[in-house]
């Protein structure tokens, strides 16, 4: 379980948050939709640690590990495809198996700069899916691929991260709704 | 036959200036200012059976590489810190301006009060690579994308995973470009270095000696050798950072 608690959050004069409180509970799937700027990308950079809050309180109970596919697909460009994976501590079979799942078997000692976007965006997901993990956070991460991919990657996440959680930023009720997740408007 | 032209152009062209000197010694008819390509050879072949120069090539080129590697080292090491404590760039960073301007003639002179003649050419080549390579190092791993580091941060990869397999890539191929670059200045500062100072067994002392005796094709042999050394070595380190980059990239 994850616990917000009255948090804060501001860049500089821009006040992004103020007192919100939210409470995801293991293996929920929660979507947070809203207009751009109103903080989704924001509150999904609080939940990996990456920004901290201005006031409130984030409980996490356990030492809960995230996995994150995030806007940017962020491979480096100096590994293969498959060590872009397990260089996070991924097993290789399981990014293998990943790979394989979402049509990318023949790219794993490719090199990012040789593949596609689509590709490369099934890549993060794929990587995201591999590490071990306890939530999972997608950031508008089926930008760039087709309905079939997008179906693919949907039916890859929830049968790898069925009791896990997972949080998402997406522009698209119908890939909310494909997860099955609460929506919560910022 | 692509790499056949190439050696048809290469001596195509060492031919041209080898026929330019000549002229020009020719013209000037004075050995004392341009001695003839033939009379260059003569003093090469004369110190090739020397057993001193062997000695001399051998100490300038130790003396060199340590001050090279001393300076690659402490100026990756600096580099690092540098990025990573603002103090300690702070107040490093006058010091390194101060290096990077003086005229290292001023350096040569000013170390020779501190140093015995044998160590200020490793000090004086330690001096000249030392900054290069720390500028590099720091500013590679500013400029890093700050994305691939919260990635890090994201999957707990801790500092070194995160150095060696993110930020070390990414900075090397800048950090291989300068320590080529700094293996070249290490080089001639180096002999600059030995010039002034003159060590025994060292190719400075030999091209002062040449010079006060007035042996010009002793100088233009002597010169030579330097910038056929440099060259080699400059081939030798880029295969070894090719072999290692290899398997680090």
């Amino acid at each position: 379980m994850i616990l917000l608690d009255n948090i804060s959050f501001s860049y500089g004069e821009n006040n992004i948050f103020k007192d919100f409180s939210l409470e995801i509970k293991k293996g929920e799937k929660i979507c947070f939709f809203g207009e751009s700027g109103c903080g989704k990308t924001t509150l999904l950079r609080i939940l990996l640690g990456l920004e901290k809050v201005d006031n409130g309180k984030i409980t996490y109970n356990g030492n809960l590990k995230p996995s994150a596919v995030f806007q940017e697909n962020r491979l480096l460009p100096f590994k293969t495809i498959l060590e872009n994976i397990t260089v996070l501590g991924a097993d290789t079979q399981k990014a293998i198996q990943n790979l394989n799942a979402l049509g990318l078997g023949e790219y794993i000692n490719s090199k990012p700069n040789t593949l596609s976007g689509g590709q490369l965006r099934r890549v993060a997901i794929a990587r995201a899916l591999s590490v071990d993990f306890d939530y999972l956070i997608l950031d508008e991460a089926f930008t760039g691929l087709d309905d079939e991919n997008i179906k693919t990657s949907i039916n890859l996440i929830s049968q790898v991260a069925k009791d896990k959680t997972i949080i998402i930023v997406t522009h698209s009720l119908k890939e909310a709704k494909l997860f099955n997740a609460k929506i919560i408007n910022l | 036959m692509k790499q056949s032209r190439k050696v048809l152009k290469f001596t195509a062209i060492l031919l041209l200036w080898l026929i330019i000197w000549f002229v020009i010694s020719s013209i000037l008819n004075k050995e004392i200012l341009v001695p003839s390509p033939i009379s260059t050879l003569n003093a090469l072949a004369k110190l090739c059976l020397d057993k001193q120069f062997y000695f001399s090539v051998l100490y300038s080129l130790l003396r060199i590489i340590a001050g090279y590697l001393l300076g690659v080292v402490f100026g990756f090491l600096s580099g690092i810190l540098s990025n990573k404590f603002s103090i300690f760039k702070a107040v490093t960073t006058p010091v390194l301006q101060l290096i990077k301007s003086v005229p290292v003639a001023s350096f040569i002179i000013l170390a020779l009060v501190w140093f015995k003649s044998d160590i200020l050419p490793i000090f004086i080549s330690f001096l000249m690579v030392m900054p290069m390579v720390w500028s590099s190092v720091e500013t590679g791993l500013t400029n890093i994308d700050k994305k691939y580091i919260e990635l890090a941060q994201v999957y707990k990869l801790g500092a070194a995973k995160t150095f060696f397999q993110i930020k070390l890539p990414f900075i090397l191929p800048n950090l291989i470009a300068t320590s080529l670059t700094a293996l070249g200045f290490a080089w001639k500062s180096g002999i600059a270095a030995e010039v002034i100072c003159r060590p025994d067994n060292s190719l400075g002392n030999m091209l002062q000696e040449s010079k006060i005796y007035i042996e010009t094709p002793n100088v233009f042999a002597l010169t030579f050798v330097v910038a056929i050394l440099s060259l080699s070595l400059e081939l030798f380190i880029k295969r070894i950072l090719r072999r290692y980059t290899n398997d680090i990239t």
